[in-house]
């Protein structure tokens, strides 16, 4: 047990010279902090088809169609407002299709983890499109149709 | 966002960076509030990776001279919880520098690139930002973590897997191979380390992990790697005993050397 304890004590050493923790991912994390949000509600993803839990799943049909196509759709729900999403492309030009059911016209915007923030123009029927999106983590920030402030969760688009 | 302000603490917008606008590529849409939202999210979020002083964290030099940072008990762990919730920015930091290497350790030990760790850590904190208010356990936050982390390193092995071309799994880099071994001065550490590079994946991940520093609580270890906590203990004793043979293989590939061969 000593002879273990004195191996990995042996390991923690080395590991810290050839792959310590980026400073950049410390900076990162405390970051973070800076997302919270105090006054919004946080939808809930209902249905990912990419998911790997199967209640998130899709039905079968529209896993299978979709496939195919190459385009992966997102579904939340939460604070009055339903979002449908669907994201196609390659990892640093993403397209995303969406609608918002029942949000305002107005204060929507897809946050991107690196601090790019988008303004997201929607129709009257609540749709949008953006194109040109990098992959990585985001989430949509909207207002529902009472003025609530709702916001999805991270996901990685 | 008078809390955000808090958290930013002496430093004043005034001071913040300033943001090019023509740095956004093209096809960015123009935005109405655009400054105002930079100064909100882009600019705090840019100065806070352009790297303030982490006060709180071990510095380098403790860290090269072998001092290992202290483990918090859960009550102190649900303490920073408890403060971070109310704003304590300094909770907040004590928090990511207690969690930040485990789940670095537990993204490299699943495999996964510098790039995808590095994101992975992200969104796992970004989550807890996420889920602060409401989260049932605030002492068993390190396991949530951990969790949470597992589950994104999961998706970024899917999201690579997907993108992967006609070579298949063979693209998947081992965790060893980026790894210098001349940085390692001592002929005895680059063995130990190849040997470990050479282990099989499931007992780099759970000796990576254990290796974290600071060490984790065996609850964290059961999250992280889903294994029961029952099992950790002789997993571990088997993994190391498995490290030391192929450390004694490798010096002696062929048996005990013979006179005469060169």
């Amino acid at each position: 047990m000593d002879r273990d304890n004195a191996d990995l004590d042996n390991l923690r050493r080395i590991v810290r010279d050839v792959d310590p923790v980026p400073d950049e991912v410390f900076a990162a994390a405390r970051a973070a902090i800076i997302t919270r949000e105090l006054d919004a509600e946080l939808a809930a993803l209902v249905a990912d088809s990419t998911a790997m839990e199967d209640e998130l799943r899709f039905d079968p049909v529209r896993t299978a169609s979709t496939e195919t196509a190459d385009t992966r759709l997102l579904s939340f729900d939460g604070g009055g407002v339903r979002v449908e999403l669907e994201v196609s492309g390659q990892a640093d030009q993403l397209t995303v299709v969406g609608q918002l059911l029942g949000a305002a016209d107005r204060d929507c915007v897809l946050e991107q983890a690196d601090g790019h923030v988008l303004h997201v123009e929607l129709d009257s029927l609540g749709r949008f499109l953006i194109t040109g999106v990098t992959s990585g983590p985001a989430r949509l920030r909207y207002r529902s149709e009472s003025g609530g402030r709702v916001s999805t969760p991270w996901v990685w688009l | 966002m008078a809390d955000d302000d808090d958290y930013l603490g002496p430093v004043t917008v005034d001071r913040l960076p300033l943001i090019d606008e023509n740095e956004s590529s093209g096809t960015r849409q123009p935005m109405k509030s655009r400054v105002e939202l930079h100064r909100r999210t882009v600019a705090p979020l840019m100065m806070w990776c352009a790297g303030v002083p982490r006060q709180g964290r071990a510095s380098d030099a403790d860290r090269t001279n072998g001092t290992q940072m202290d483990s918090l008990s859960d009550a102190e762990t649900g303490e920073l919880v408890s403060r971070a919730r109310a704003g304590d920015a300094e909770a907040w930091e004590k928090l990511t520098d207690r969690y930040t290497g485990l789940l670095w350790s537990l993204g490299r030990g699943m495999r996964l690139s510098h790039t995808d760790t590095a994101d992975a850590v992200q969104t796992t904190w970004l989550r807890l930002v996420e889920h602060l208010d409401d989260l049932r356990n605030p002492e068993g936050v390190g396991s949530w973590l951990v969790t949470t982390m597992r589950r994104e390193c999961l998706g970024a092995l899917r999201r690579s897997a997907r993108t992967m071309t006609a070579d298949g799994l063979d693209d998947i880099p081992a965790v060893g191979d980026d790894l210098d071994d001349a940085l390692l001065r001592n002929e005895r550490d680059a063995a130990l380390w190849r040997a470990f590079a050479g282990l099989q994946p499931r007992c780099q991940a759970l000796l990576r992990v254990l290796m974290s520093d600071p060490p984790p609580t065996y609850a964290e270890v059961s999250a992280a790697l889903d294994m029961p906590v029952g099992s950790i203990g002789p997993t571990r004793q088997r993994c190391l005993a498995l490290l030391r043979d192929s450390v004694m293989a490798a010096a002696y590939p062929f048996g005990a050397p013979s006179p005469g061969s060169t």
